[in-house]
């Protein structure tokens, strides 16, 4: 038995007996979590993740080699931000297709039928995302701890880390709710962007101040600043360049991911008792 | 669940084998691409983009840099990043389709504006102020004395010289930030010195690094810049008098960038290239064509 992606050739049985054989709830939340990397390394996840972290590698390489000075740091400005940017896209596009497909394909609604609660199989599918975001960051963070300084290094990559799982987590959210591939990934990279850059805009508002015209907007983009993360203390960039963040700093990026995976996961919930069949 | 079985259809159904014997335009089109032609449009896309390549005119300046708020946006609010990225890419902006555009010729407050861009999106980095102060200042100084002989000659008045902006943007950096930056107003004061010969605003450097806080670790040769390097007569003593400070007296600060210290050096041999070059020290043939 293999899995979600046996079961889409005709093998229908196969997800709920491993589950319903599985000991307890943590075999079948394991089960369930390792099934959907297994059907992530079957759409090629890995061999896109390696090409990403190898482009990465060129393009900061190719930076490094136009440098008069500060090589190392050329070097990370251009890695860093690629290599999030890149597994950022890899991992939304991945748990989008992953869960469109188990949508439209009637897998979940079999492994419904076996005996584990839905909250059961979203935590499960959430440990699988969280996994494959995990590996993701590893390997995009690759070409950046090649030059990075260890302790920055690791900091950085554990920050990658927890803002891939916070944005699988929210792009499943988003894609159980829209249920098509190309709405699914354009909003969660959306949310991802305006997680990114929200702040810049209310810098901008802050300085235009005077125009009346947008002042009427001012309301509407601080309840957005309120809702979407602060992602821009996520995984900075200048960590690496000698500003190392504050243990208090970091447990405050692992904190808030905690949270708005939370957030999301339940959000999840409450959509697939809302509409079950959909 | 019984597995999938493929039918094959017919290649060609009886009325579309008949319309090919005809040789209708309609039964042409509903044939599959052969590779000749595949072939002739990537030829043909080809010569597209080289005509293209061929049809760039030198410009003599990159025009206004953009604001620092809207490369933030663009960046995704990374301005490491950005900052790098505008300061490779005016690095890079005399190279243009193949050949070298004098430095001399470029419009050197547009260059000043954009290492101000490149510096305030990444304050803690001294490539800009490396541009600014190694690489931008001669050349600028140069067309500063070009555009005033230009002014004098005519009863215009001579627009503000750009050689000393750009060492002012070295001096205002390293008042911000003493402990990073003190290497290139060290080299600010010398340029200003023996190139632009504006000894009070050499002097003003000088005073700034011997003022400096023990916090920022400027050595002590550095703080009596005015005797070890100012007071000497000719400008490769004194450029080599610099070279040594850097190489070798960086005190408790960290060293000096190897690059910088090599392409010191290589100017120090071939001083002819301090005017010129923004480069790795590389002659390029298209540079007389260009217009040096």
């Amino acid at each position: 038995m293999k899995g979600t992606a046996l079961m889409a050739d005709g093998d229908l049985t196969c997800l709920p007996a491993r589950v319903r054989t599985a000991p307890g709830r943590a075999g079948a939340l394991r089960t369930i979590a390792r099934d959907t990397l297994v059907e992530a390394l079957r759409g090629r996840w890995l061999w896109l993740a390696v090409c990403a972290a190898l482009a990465v590698a060129a393009c900061a390489g190719f930076a490094r080699s136009l440098a008069l000075a500060e090589e190392q740091e050329v070097t990370l400005a251009f890695a860093a931000p690629l290599a999030r940017l890149a597994a950022v896209v890899i991992v939304v596009l991945t748990t989008v297709a992953s869960v469109v497909r188990e949508k439209s394909e009637g897998t979940m609604l079999l492994a419904l039928a076996a005996p584990v609660s839905r909250a059961s199989w979203l935590l499960g599918k959430t440990l699988g995302f969280a996994a494959l975001a995990a590996l993701t960051g590893l390997l995009l963070a690759l070409p950046v701890l090649w030059a990075a300084p260890p302790a920055a290094g690791a900091a950085w990559t554990l920050s990658l880390i927890v803002e891939l799982a916070l944005i699988a987590t929210v792009s499943a959210a988003i894609a159980r709710v829209l249920g098509q591939i190309a709405p699914a990934a354009g909003a969660a990279l959306a949310f991802y962007v305006l997680a990114r850059v929200l702040h810049v805009v209310l810098l901008l508002g802050e300085r235009a101040q005077n125009y009346s015209e947008l002042q009427a907007l001012a309301p509407l983009v601080r309840v957005l600043g309120a809702i979407v993360p602060r992602l821009d203390l996520f995984t900075r960039t200048d960590w690496l360049l000698g500003a190392m963040p504050s243990g208090p700093a970091l447990a405050g990026v692992v904190l808030q991911a905690l949270l708005y995976s939370a957030l999301a996961l339940t959000a999840a919930v409450l959509d697939l008792r809302r509409a079950p069949l959909g | 669940m019984a597995a999938a079985r493929i039918v094959r259809l017919p290649g060609r159904s009886p009325v579309a084998s008949q319309s090919v014997r005809t040789g209708t335009l309609a039964a042409r089109l509903r044939r599959p691409a052969p590779g000749w032609l595949f072939a002739a449009l990537l030829a043909l896309q080809a010569s597209w983009s080289l005509h293209l390549a061929n049809d760039r005119a030198l410009q003599p300046s990159p025009g206004a840099p953009p604001s620092a708020i809207a490369l933030r946006l663009a960046s995704l609010d990374e301005p490491e990043l950005a900052g790098y990225a505008t300061a490779l890419y005016l690095q890079g902006f005399d190279a243009q389709a193949g050949a070298l555009l004098g430095l001399r010729l470029a419009d050197a407050a547009a260059i000043c504006a954009w290492l101000e861009l490149a510096y305030s999106l990444n304050p803690r980095s001294g490539y800009a102020l490396m541009l600014a102060a190694f690489d931008y200042a001669g050349p600028a100084h140069v067309h500063d004395e070009a555009t005033r002989a230009r002014a004098d000659a005519q009863p215009a008045p001579a627009p503000q010289p750009v050689a000393p902006l750009l060492l002012d943007l070295v001096e205002r950096a390293y008042v911000a930030d003493p402990a990073r930056h003190w290497r290139w107003l060290a080299h600010a004061a010398y340029v200003a010195r023996f190139t632009l010969h504006d000894d009070e605003r050499a002097l003003r450097y000088a005073r700034r690094l011997r003022a400096a806080p023990d916090a920022a670790g400027v050595p002590r040769w550095a703080r009596e810049l005015d005797s070890f390097v100012l007071r000497r007569q000719d400008a490769a003593e004194a450029q080599r008098a610099l070279l040594g400070g850097l190489a070798f007296g960086s005190g408790g600060s960290g060293g000096t960038d190897a690059k910088v210290l090599d392409r010191m050096a290589a100017r120090l041999a071939s001083p002819a290239d301090i005017h010129e070059e923004p480069g790795n020290g590389r002659l390029d043939p298209a540079r007389q064509a260009a217009g040096r």
